[in-house]
């Protein structure tokens, strides 16, 4: 019997490498092939209006390089917040005829995690780094305490489990005895009372720490939908809230702020902002904004398919430069008997931030 | 150059079965999901005609591509036939990498290890989104798997042909 001479030539092998790579450009290029496929242009599609999607997804990464984000309480500790990889979510929003856009409420998808690092003056039992975890989704109302969900927060000797209830806050160390709060606000005061255990304290300070996150991510999400405005009439300056009664000593009654777009033309991606606060009073908190909040690389694509908005936002998942870049001081006043002042302890420095992504789900 | 006489027609054939099975997959892009695909020009984009796979459209994508790169993979190493069984369960497996890293906590995580210097690349700029805007889908593993199991005797067939 004869065989066919095996003309085999190991060379051939190579032909796989291409093969490989198309396959995975295909992958890609088609959104996977289900129904889920991304379709995106960086091209305006003129003057129709825009449909806005009711839910978004949204992620929060680190800053490219080593910038991180410091939140600086007074001369009291340093907190270092470190996202890692993605912080992913959702938010839902309401859109009315003028694409003017209110954010009614959000959640953060278990998995999402930050580490915290905590440096005090001096010594405290709180310094150190931990991390904060989501282990069920978490579900807020924008500008209230989240109604449901839970999280852990985990030092290498303790693990603790913060659980979301209908009716207040339950915390257990390692498994241990669940301890109760009534409410939220009830919780994260404890971070302030030094006669509390150290590991309450510290997932209190997690909980507030996540509340101050979700609090920044919307002071700039609520600005998105205004900025195509502000390249129209640039800079945009607001006078802000009136603060109620007497200032404190050497601090207006009603700063203003002035948001100011560094581009020319029409908007584009990658442009830049600089959101700038002077004396700035937010009435609902009485905290006082001064400084300033730089909003880089302009992130905004569109679905031309459907002419829906893909991914609007600052920076990029991917390490991509710019993001949400503070240089700001939040104040918080005090009152003794109707008199308002502002102690150093209670001057909140951020630096440094984070990039912000909102992207159709 | 692949090979000679009749073990290049059985390439040759497996090759333009691949080509076949590819087009069709874009057919469904084109036609049913209104040029849908990041690769396709804008002229594609918006296609508002009649969907012609119907609820087919929906997976048939994720069938034909595993059994098309499965057929072109055959042919490269047609000399190998032994190999068939592997390159089956290579390119399953791949497939179901790129499927399941579209599920969190992956997709968020393989999005932020996506270099940044993807970014302003064509296709390669999409990683990231094709990792957190796709969906994760059971019956897309199912398709692929299909489309494996399907891969396998036609390639059997076209290689026995050499013999």
């Amino acid at each position: 019997m004869i065989h066919p001479r095996n003309s085999a030539q190991p060379s051939r092998i190579l032909w796989l490498l291409p093969v490989a790579v198309l396959a995975a450009l295909s992958i890609v290029a088609t959104g996977g092939g289900g129904g889920d496929d991304v379709v995106i242009d960086d091209n305006d599609t003129g003057d129709l209006p825009l449909n806005i999607l009711p839910t978004y997804n949204f992620f929060l990464a680190n800053l490219p390089g080593d910038a991180g984000f410091t939140v600086s309480v007074g001369s009291l500790f340093t907190i270092s917040v470190d996202i890692d990889s993605l912080f992913p979510g959702s938010v839902d929003l309401d859109t009315d005829a003028n694409n003017n856009v209110t954010f009614r409420s959000y959640s953060a998808r278990p998995s999402a995690r930050f580490d915290l690092t905590v440096s005090s003056i001096g010594t405290s039992p709180l310094d150190g780094t931990f991390a904060v975890i989501v282990t069920e989704e978490i579900n807020a109302m924008v500008d209230e305490a989240p109604g449901s969900g839970a999280f852990e927060v985990r030092t290498q000797l303790e693990t603790v489990v913060v659980s979301i209830l209908s009716s207040g806050v339950q915390l257990s160390l390692n498994g241990g005895t669940a301890v109760v709060y009534n409410t939220w606000d009830e919780f994260t005061d404890v971070f302030e009372d030094d006669n509390e255990e150290t590991w309450q304290r510290r997932a209190a300070l997690a909980a507030s720490g996540f509340e101050f996150v979700f609090e920044r991510f919307f002071e700039i999400a609520d600005v998105l939908d205004e900025l195509e405005a502000v390249t129209l009439s640039n800079p945009r300056i607001e006078v802000c809230d009136m603060f109620t009664g007497a200032p404190p000593n050497g601090v207006l009654p009603q700063g203003d702020s002035t948001l100011t777009w560094l581009g020319s033309g029409e908007l584009l991606p990658d442009d830049d902002f600089d959101w700038q606060f002077n004396q700035c009073w937010n009435d609902a908190k009485d905290d006082l904004f001064d400084g300033m909040i730089s909003l880089e690389n302009y992130t905004e694509t569109i679905d031309t398919n459907t002419n829906t908005l893909f991914e609007i936002g600052f920076g990029g998942v991917s390490g991509q430069p710019g993001g949400v870049i503070y240089e700001l001081t939040i104040s918080e006043t005090e009152e003794n008997q109707g008199v308002f002042t502002i102690s150093p302890d209670n001057v909140v420095t951020l630096n440094g931030g984070f990039a912000l992504i909102i992207q159709a789900p | 150059m692949l090979a000679f006489g009749g073990q290049r027609r059985s390439e040759v054939s497996l090759l333009a079965l691949a080509l076949l099975l590819l087009t069709t997959g874009i057919m469904v892009y084109t036609i049913d999901r209104g040029g849908a695909a990041y690769f396709l020009p804008d002229w594609a984009a918006g296609h508002t005609g009649p969907a012609i796979f119907g609820p087919l459209g929906d997976y048939l994508p994720t069938f034909v591509h595993p059994l098309a790169f499965i057929l072109i993979t055959a042919a490269i190493l047609r000399p190998w036939p032994r190999l068939l069984p592997a390159i089956c369960a290579a390119w399953f497996t791949i497939e179901c990498l790129f499927e399941v890293g579209q599920m969190a906590p992956f997709d968020s995580r393989i999005a932020a290890a996506v270099p940044s210097w993807f970014d302003g690349i064509p296709v390669l700029q999409i990683t990231a989104d094709y990792f957190t805007r796709g969906t994760y889908d059971p019956l897309d593993i199912l398709s692929i798997g299909l489309g494996t199991v399907m891969a396998y005797p036609i390639a059997r067939i076209f290689l026995r042909g050499d013999s």
